[in-house]
């Protein structure tokens, strides 16, 4: 069919934001049907799910939400975020990972990996892995610090331009320009991002280390995230991933330990829309870097999904 | 789409043509899901709630709204269109072997007109 674009005659940006008040103020009788479904139609969406069968009826990435991963440094954060990554592509809600920390290479190398289910995956998964992850999964390619303003503009970017459905921003404290104690610019910043979300209706993962700890051998909750204790009132959800070092370290040196003791938790803290609460348990396979639901010799099939994600 | 991104498919299209100071001369909004869209194609789903939906995109646009029966969502779109698009068209695809099968309203006349083949189709009415 042929298009025919014309010049436009109307001030549209004046005129959106003249009508924004009038757009946004509705009666709550409009709502009334999308309550009745959130009681009764069990079909109703729930948001996206991990990879694992025992979160899918209890954690989902619902649109227009901010999820906070935080835990300690070196306890796998990036690695569940990046096994998760690979289960949203396999749902078909694109992600773009922006991961300052790290080389786009490596990230994708880690998520490869986890992927393949092996030590080092062969030339021909790798491929595979490229066909499946295709133009489901971006990446940001810029590596350090990045002004918050920038990436703000990104995050728009990729919701609107790219139909990006995950932004994953790892990690918070690398955007630029704002210090560690400077809780009133974090504030504002994280305000953006919930924005962001929230008009978009993109889900956006941050990524915020904990505190440094006494020992690592308990698990942070959500008070010990660093930066401003609004970052995790502000958000909608709340992660934190835990591994067991106490079970590592008795392995490591030969001693004894409990081996149906978790590797790891993902201890849900705060979930706004969601009513559950608590503690996964998880095992960690080395080869594959991959996160298990029980302890087992086999890595999972991430390109096979389960069936309760639908 | 999902119930709770209560949007038009299709539509950040619409506005970034907008912004860059350009508009579609003609635009048609489907009631449908699935629906392969051009760049003036636009859809609104089975599960969207319209009175949610943001349509002032379409300000001082003539839009063809097309569902395949009338009915509560097609006449709240219908509504909804009226009060922002210069004229609107709106088209009920199983009526149409029958000659009438539709209405439209054009800013700055009065009432709505019907649309088709059929005697009298052009008749005003309040």
């Amino acid at each position: 069919m042929a298009e025919f674009i014309i010049d436009d005659d109307i001030d549209f940006d004046a005129y959106m934001q003249a009508t924004e008040s009038d757009h946004r103020v509705v009666s709550a009788d409009t709502f009334i049907d999308e309550v009745i479904d959130y009681f009764h139609n069990e079909e109703a969406p729930k948001g996206a799910a991990m990879p694992w069968q025992k979160t899918a009826n209890v954690i989902r990435f619902r649109q227009g939400e901010v999820t906070l991963w935080t835990g300690m440094n070196g306890h796998g954060k990036s690695l569940v975020l990046g096994q998760t990554c690979v289960s949203l592509v396999m749902q078909k809600e694109r992600v773009c990972i922006a991961s300052l920390e790290m080389k786009p290479k490596v990230t994708l190398a880690r998520i490869c990996r986890q992927a393949s289910m092996e030590r080092k995956p062969s030339t021909e998964f790798i491929r595979t892995f490229g066909e499946v992850t295709g133009s489901w999964m971006l990446l940001y390619d810029q590596q350090g610090t990045v002004q918050a303003d920038k990436m703000i503009a990104l995050m728009r970017y990729c919701a609107v331009k790219r139909e990006v459905k995950h932004f994953v921003l790892d990690s918070f404290m690398k955007c630029g320009g704002i210090a560690d104690d400077d809780y009133t610019r974090q504030k504002f910043f994280l305000d953006q991002i919930c924005s962001v979300a929230r008009d978009s209706g993109m889900h956006i993962h941050i990524v915020a280390h904990s505190r440094k700890a006494k020992d690592e051998l308990s698990p942070p909750g959500k008070m010990d995230v660093k930066g401003s204790g609004s970052i995790t009132d502000q958000v909608d959800n709340v992660l934190t991933v835990w591994r067991n070092k106490s079970k590592e370290r008795a392995r490591d040196e030969g001693k004894a330990h409990d081996e149906s003791e978790p590797d790891a938790l993902l201890i849900c803290d705060k979930q706004r829309n969601g009513e559950w609460e608590g503690r996964i348990p998880l095992w960690f396979h080395p080869d594959s870097q991959q996160f298990l639901e029980q302890d087992s010799a086999h890595a999972m099939d991430l390109f096979r999904p389960p069936v309760t994600w639908i | 789409m999902r119930a709770d991104q209560n949007e038009i498919v299709g539509v950040k299209r619409l506005i970034a043509m907008r912004e860059a100071g350009n508009k579609p001369e003609i635009v048609f909004v489907l009631m449908t899901s699935s629906a392969r869209l051009t760049r003036i194609d636009f859809a609104i789903e089975p599960s969207a709630n319209i009175a949610r939906l943001d349509f002032r995109p379409f300000v001082g646009l003539n839009v063809v709204l097309m569902a395949r029966t009338a009915g509560d969502r097609p006449r709240a779109a219908f509504r909804k269109l009226c009060e922002v698009a210069d004229s609107v068209v709106v088209c009920f695809t199983d009526k149409l072997p029958e000659g009438d099968y539709g209405w439209r309203f054009v800013r700055g006349t009065p009432g709505l007109r019907r649309v088709g083949d059929a005697p009298g189709a052009a008749m005003e009415t309040a």
